[in-house]
């Protein structure tokens, strides 16, 4: 019976075009991650209660909101030619709020130094699967600490504001329309760019100026996806991605003054990143204007005292 | 402080220990293989460092104050690691990174910058840098460069001040102690380690392994770590020191939590370690450790709590071998016979019983296995490049040396080769393969006999049977109470009257070590191995520590740190039969 009534359900909300057709899109994907969300979340929202610490008051969440974030990362380092480093990461952290109390007076804006202790907590790193068993025993967890921190925290803020003259005429929380947004899942495209010779190539560039003493050259590649869903109905997952190439070079003056300049580079995504000699370009400008600094007399305060002196000097060898 | 992952079987039931008997093989546990290193080929490196070096020194040592030691540590990392949780793949990477690490020493052998005066003592170098994993040796030596000048110029300051506050301070005897130990140079240059992983049969493999666990609905978190680790190290130093080698070891580690109904948290833990790819566990070997984990954790979330006592106890071979890493291995590290802040427990006990006299402790870090147990706690060169060596910290119940590293005693001028660190730290005398023997043995069986009727006769209501250890602490310095704690994670109480055993928890041992040594009257004929890391002032470092089964007279168990907050409100999703029919129900 209840089957029939979801599909009846869903299929008025395709005819009247509230339930995108993002919804097919998940499950064509093989990504169990919205689902595994909203069973657990109805679960929670049926089931999970408490009784206020030393009352027989039922306390139950009027609010909840899992948040999930899925970060592919690639970070290459390079020192004057030569590779220091080349890491590529998948992660998935979890975060989960769970708010009692009303709108108008909830657990939230409330801290204290006798918080409650979780045992595995509300956040952390979770499986990155886009399973949905795993998934749904982290939530599980992370609901029951989110849960029981924000009852503690409510009945803490309830007996502080009851010792106060006036109250607060503000609301703790401001009512959403819910949104659905449920973007197709992208797969990182790391453009088949050598990204380790790309560093290489790079910062030898830094190698025509002897006197920089330390530098580092470092391509991030990043894909983001994110999820969020919340008892209000709130639906959505979406993507991100970004590209940088930062690099930081440091020289001593003759003075022994410590000298730092920095250069970098931005694109939403990797493929878009500079080219090697764009970048090439960019460091010799950035080394010259730093070689410049270094020739360059050093300030004096205005009392005409040297603006500083320097424990290090040039180096011995 | 040590933290050891792997638990035994226990000595609970006889048939146990014939199980665990057939296991060990206790006539080769001692000998361990010959250890002839094969030659390697040096790597461009060692010239890179070698030539740095000769140009430092020629510059460094003839500056005021001189430079009398330099060394070059270059450690080249491999890691691979493929970590699951609950069946899912938390994540899987390798990596590739080296570390430099410089030592410099400014001053004499018998007073330099590391002198320690009053309560302050300075590093013989920095925390070190990490520098390209290409052999590019402009790079490399560059690197090395910059470092060494920041290296001397700290050594430098430090001895301008050790000079001057020297004239401050009391004398004390241990302070009349070279600061720095001559050694023989040595050279090897053995073949570079390193590993070709597939990781993709790994990840399912932890998904796999992790999913079992939610089987049981005792057990709210389970993380399953497979890691691949190759470390080679390239070290060089002005007294003609030129090493290169390297390890390769594998690890799978285990790990589930609990909570019983009061709120205390449980952890189980289970590791295996390795050295050749052919000798990882099997999916088998795998499911039966999990199975005993799982057994475990879902008896102790229902054991009731231990209450404080003091009475007979038995503890199987890696539980005895955490308590003497504990209560004895750290109080023979060199270095804290010679702080004045420490409680130096055995500083003046050389030549006299300490121990029972059927008891004596060797710490052999050239050992590579025990029986069929590799040791982590294995090295041929330590970390100020001393060759390692078998020392005999106790022979008989007397105490004849410590563990020693490059800071010498007045009585012991020499390294043992016990100097190690974790990467970024300055190397002190610390443990590598502490290993118990006993000339006074019974089988396991007898031991447990013994300890019932240790029971009757002190006309106590039970003894402790202490299976497996999570790890411990003790106090060295004289600020704190010489004291030490071992954390039991399975504990049960054994009656005399042929009750069977009863699974408790919520268990620490404490005690003082000069007291707790001299209680042991029986030990059982079967070594067993620990395998761990240990933390202390020089960081983490691979130990092994190994020891038959120990019967004491008397232990002090306290209460653990209890945590407060309940079990989950809702069951596992996996086991939660309302929703289960409700959606039953739903489909219907």
């Amino acid at each position: 019976m209840r089957t029939s009534l979801r599909m009846v359900a869903f299929l008025l909300a395709s005819a009247s075009g509230i339930l995108p057709a993002a919804l097919a899109q998940e499950r064509s994907d093989n990504d169990h991650t919205l689902q595994a969300m909203r069973d657990e979340m109805a679960r929670a929202k049926d089931r999970l209660e408490l009784k206020f610490p030393g009352t027989n008051e039922p306390v139950r969440p009027y609010y909840l909101e899992y948040r999930l974030l899925d970060l592919e990362v690639r970070e290459v380092v390079g020192q004057f030619g030569a590779l220091m480093s080349s890491t590529r990461t998948r992660n998935r952290f979890m975060n989960v709020q769970a708010r009692v109390g009303s709108f108008k007076q909830d657990s939230s804006n409330f801290v204290s130094d006798e918080g409650f202790r979780g045992f595995i907590g509300s956040t952390g790193s979770v499986g990155i699967d886009r399973d949905y068993d795993s998934l749904r025993q982290d939530l599980w967890i992370a609901t029951d600490q989110a849960f029981k921190e924000a009852v503690e925290t409510y009945s803490r803020k309830r007996a502080y504001l009851n010792s106060l003259a006036r109250q607060t005429d503000i609301d703790d929380f401001s009512k959403a329309a819910p949104v659905k947004n449920i973007e197709p899942l992208v797969t990182p495209d790391w453009s088949g760019r050598n990204w380790e010779q790309e560093v290489r190539e790079s910062s030898a560039a830094l190698r025509a100026f002897p006197e920089i003493q330390e530098s580092r050259v470092t391509y991030y590649l990043v894909y983001a996806t994110e999820y969020l869903l919340t008892s209000e109905g709130t639906e959505i997952r979406t993507n991100r991605s970004f590209a940088a190439v930062e690099a930081g070079l440091s020289t001593l003056a003759k003075d022994g003054m410590q000298l730092n300049h920095f250069y970098a580079s931005y694109a939403p995504k990797p493929a878009d990143l500079a080219s090697v000699d764009t970048v090439k370009k960019g460091l010799n400008v950035t080394g010259s204007e730093l070689m410049a600094l270094r020739a360059s007399p050093p300030a004096h305060s205005n009392r005409g005292r040297p603006h500083r002196s320097w424990r290090r000097c040039s180096v011995r060898l | 402080m040590l933290k050891l992952n792997r638990f035994s079987a226990a000595l609970r039931l006889p048939v146990i220990v014939m199980a665990l008997a057939a296991t060990f093989h206790p006539a080769a546990t001692l000998a361990g293989p010959p250890d002839t290193p094969a030659v390697g080929k040096a790597s461009p490196l060692i010239a890179a460092m070698q030539t740095e070096l000769d140009r430092s020194f020629k510059v460094l040592g003839g500056q005021e104050p001189p430079a009398y030691f330099i060394g070059y540590t270059i450690t080249n990392t491999q890691r691979a690691e493929v970590s699951g949780s609950n069946g899912a793949l938390l994540s899987s990477s390798e990596a590739r990174n080296r570390w430099l690490q410089v030592s410099v020493r400014t001053g004499t052998y018998t007073l330099d910058n590391t002198h320690k005066v009053g309560e302050r003592q300075m590093p013989s170098g920095g925390p070190g840098t990490a520098i390209p994993v290409d052999n590019d040796e402009e790079i490399v030596r560059r690197a090395i460069w910059l470092e060494t000048d920041d290296q001397y110029r700290a050594a430098a300051e430090s001895l301008i001040k050790i000079r001057s506050s020297k004239e401050v301070k009391a004398d004390t005897l241990e302070g009349r102690a070279p600061d720095f130990s001559h050694e023989q140079p040595h050279k090897s240059i053995e073949p570079e380690a390193s590993f070709t992983l597939d990781r993709k049969p790994w990840e399912e493999k932890v998904r796999a392994y992790t999913k079992a666990f939610r089987e049981s609905p005792d057990i709210l978190n389970s993380i399953v770590t497979f890691s691949a680790l190759a470390q080679n190290a390239y070290l060089v130093n002005t007294e003609g020191t030129q090493l290169q080698h390297g390890q390769t070891r594998y690890r799978l580690e285990l790990f589930i939590q609990g909570k019983a109904t009061d709120g205390m948290n449980i952890e189980r833990y289970y590791n295996f370690d390795w050295v050749e790819p052919k000798e990882a566990p099997s999916d088998k070997d795998v499911a039966a450790a999990s199975a005993t984990l799982r057994k475990e954790m879902e008896g102790l979330v229902k054991a009731p709590l231990n209450e404080p006592s003091v009475g007979p106890a038995l503890l199987t071979g890696r539980a005895a071998a955490v308590f003497f890493h504990e209560v004895f291995g750290h109080r023979a590290e060199g270095h804290r016979q010679k702080d004045i802040s420490e409680g130096q427990t055995f500083a003046k006990k050389v030549g006299e019983p300490i121990l029972p006299d059927f008891l004596s402790i060797v710490d052999d870090p050239t050992l590579r296995k025990l029986g069929q147990e590799d040791l982590l706690g294995y090295y041929r060169f330590d970390d100020e490049g001393v060759s390692s060596h078998e020392v005999v910290l106790v022979d008989h119940g007397v105490l004849k040396n410590f563990e020693m590293s490059r800071s010498p005693l007045a009585d012991f001028p020499h390294s043992n080769g016990h100097g190690r660190r974790q990467l970024g730290a300055t190397p002190v005398s610390r443990q590598g393969n502490l290993i118990v023997k006993s000339n006074k043995t019974v089988t396991n069986a007898q031991l447990r006999a013994k300890l019932i009727e240790l029971i009757k006769t002190q006309n106590k209501p039970y003894g402790l049977l202490i299976d497996d250890i999570a790890g411990g602490f003790t106090f060295t310095g004289r600020g704190q109470p010489q004291a030490f704690q071992v954390q039991p994670l399975v504990v049960y109480k054994v009656f005399a009257d042929g009750r069977p055993d009863e699974l408790v928890r919520g268990v620490d041992i404490v005690g003082t070590p000069l007291a707790a040594l001299t209680k042991i009257v029986a030990t059982g004929d079967t070594p067993e191995v620990f395998n761990g890391y240990c933390g202390a002032e020089s960081g983490s470092v691979p130990v092994s520590a190994a020891a038959p089964a120990i019967l004491t007279t008397e232990l002090e168990v306290q209460k653990k740190q209890a945590d407060t907050d309940a079990p989950p409100i809702l069951p596992p999703p996996a086991h939660d039969v309302k929703s289960a029919q409700a959606k039953s129900g739903g489909a219907q």
